[in-house]
């Protein structure tokens, strides 16, 4: 994010915040809505963490640390949302499936994706942020562990937690498939 | 038929799967939001206190007593030959940051002159962030389900929280019953009846006060403020305040504030982290 742009928002800017804000949400939205598995609650953490930007801002003493800073703000945001997730809406809409890569047939597998998403859902909201953010984000473990304010070992060992639930659905899904097969 | 892959290939590829997303609809109400929603240039943990400056004269002038006092007993014990073994060294608590804090010990030193030697060391777990003045779940501390701790002086109240610009017209006096007995004069919020504690062998007063139900819209700022400097409250918080006799001019308060709707284990978090409070001054 362009420094400049953050110290005018920093000093009430709405124009420049404004345009942050439009560079900023449709990667939110995709991150959130990845870790969240919920197209509703991934937008209103989205409005939540632009708008404690917005909020916060001032509060901001590096501006060149903003891309963590506003990552974090998300990551709340998300937590928040999937608290009330728990408590309000435990019956989750199955979220749109996402567009297959067209390398990737075994994904447009129906059982394997709903396996993924069954056992990616069974994590928790802390597992979910380190698989998206060092998967998807493409963030290095070392940067996880910046915006989430961890340890990088914990930022690995949640991954690696994360990573064998993952395989765990796919291979339990693998091994009921194989029985009926016998059947 | 082709072989299944690996399943790390399968997790990998479809986390890393693309999506199309529009934001727009986000970005106007963001938008449409930013004129009722203020900037923060202080939290509700930052601010810092600072006292009157006479108070500052005075605390200057113990604290250079105090000095005197330590360098000579230091001093004297090596100049005799004898004195208390070292101490094994111990890992040394943190200093708290103002970012998510990984699980440990931290140190915080919240005031200005003169209470800048008033240090407070307490154990967090993990899922908390810091603050200049104090730390709350990393899941925020607004209602209706969040919680924080905050470290305060407190000089003067408002007498209506809701209009709290400028000086606070409640004077407080130095002592720890002068500000329960100031605090239970007032009626902008519902007080407990006090109850004698002692932190970390400091002896205190407890003493809680919950918010009413308040639409800040109609409050100057967006803001309901208890005192001079402190925090802004929300409808239905609870706030327990320890208010502690230091040796200092005027007591520190340590803050403990919920919600009805504040998770048990975050509630519990928060007591731990108040019970493990230990104090140097």
């Amino acid at each position: 994010m362009d420094a400049d742009l953050v110290v005018r928002a920093q000093r009430g800017d709405k124009g420049a915040f404004a345009l942050m804000a439009s560079e900023l949400v449709d990667r939110f939205l995709d991150v959130s809505r990845r870790i969240l598995r919920d197209l509703d609650l991934a937008e209103d953490a989205t409005q939540q963490a632009l708008l404690a930007i917005w909020r916060d801002l001032p509060q901001l003493r590096d501006p060149e640390r903003f891309d963590a800073w506003s990552y974090r703000l998300l990551v709340r945001a998300c937590y928040a949302e999937g608290r009330a997730q728990r408590r309000w809406t435990p019956n989750l809409r199955i979220m749109p499936a996402l567009e297959p890569k067209a390398a990737e047939d075994w994904i447009g597998s129906v059982i394997d994706r709903d396996q993924l998403e069954a056992g990616f859902r069974r994590l928790s909201v802390d597992h979910r942020t380190v698989l998206v953010l060092h998967h998807y984000a493409d963030m290095p473990l070392e940067r996880v562990a910046q915006v989430l304010g961890i340890p990088v070992g914990t930022v690995y060992s949640r991954v690696h937690h994360a990573m064998r639930a993952m395989r765990a659905a796919l291979e339990a899904d693998a091994r009921t498939a194989s029985q009926e097969a016998a059947r | 038929m082709s072989r299944r892959p690996d399943p790390d290939q399968l997790v990998l590829a479809w986390l890393r799967e693309p999506a199309r997303v529009e934001g727009g609809r986000v970005l106007v109400r963001v938008l449409e939001q930013l004129d009722s929603t203020p900037q923060r240039g202080v939290s509700w943990t930052a601010r810092r206190t600072l006292l009157s400056r006479r108070g500052v004269r005075i605390a200057i002038a113990a604290a250079a007593v105090l000095v005197l006092a330590i360098v000579g007993a230091s001093i004297l014990p090596r100049i005799g030959g004898f004195g208390p073994p070292e101490p094994t060294p111990t890992p040394s608590p943190r200093p708290l940051i103002v970012d998510f804090l990984a699980a440990g010990s931290y140190t915080l030193s919240p005031f200005g002159p003169p209470l800048d030697d008033v240090t407070f060391t307490f154990d967090v777990p993990e899922g908390w962030e810091g603050y200049e003045v104090g730390l709350f779940q990393a899941t925020g501390w607004e209602r209706p389900d969040g919680s924080g701790i905050a470290f305060q002086v407190i000089e003067r109240l408002y007498s209506d929280p809701c209009h709290a610009e400028g000086r606070g017209d409640v004077d407080v006096g130095p002592t720890v019953d002068d500000l329960v007995s100031a605090f239970q004069a007032q009626d902008a919020y519902t007080t407990t009846a006090p109850t004698d504690i002692a932190v970390d062998g400091y002896p205190g007063t407890q003493i809680n006060l919950l918010m009413p139900e308040v639409d800040l819209r109609t409050c100057d700022g967006l803001n309901f403020i208890i005192w001079e400097g402190g925090p802004t409250a929300q409808g239905g918080n609870r706030w327990q305040l320890r208010i502690i006799d230091v040796g200092a001019i005027r007591p520190v308060v340590v803050v403990a504030q919920d919600y009805e709707g504040t998770p048990a284990v975050d509630r519990e978090e928060m007591h731990s982290i108040v019970n493990s409070i230990q104090i140097d001054t």
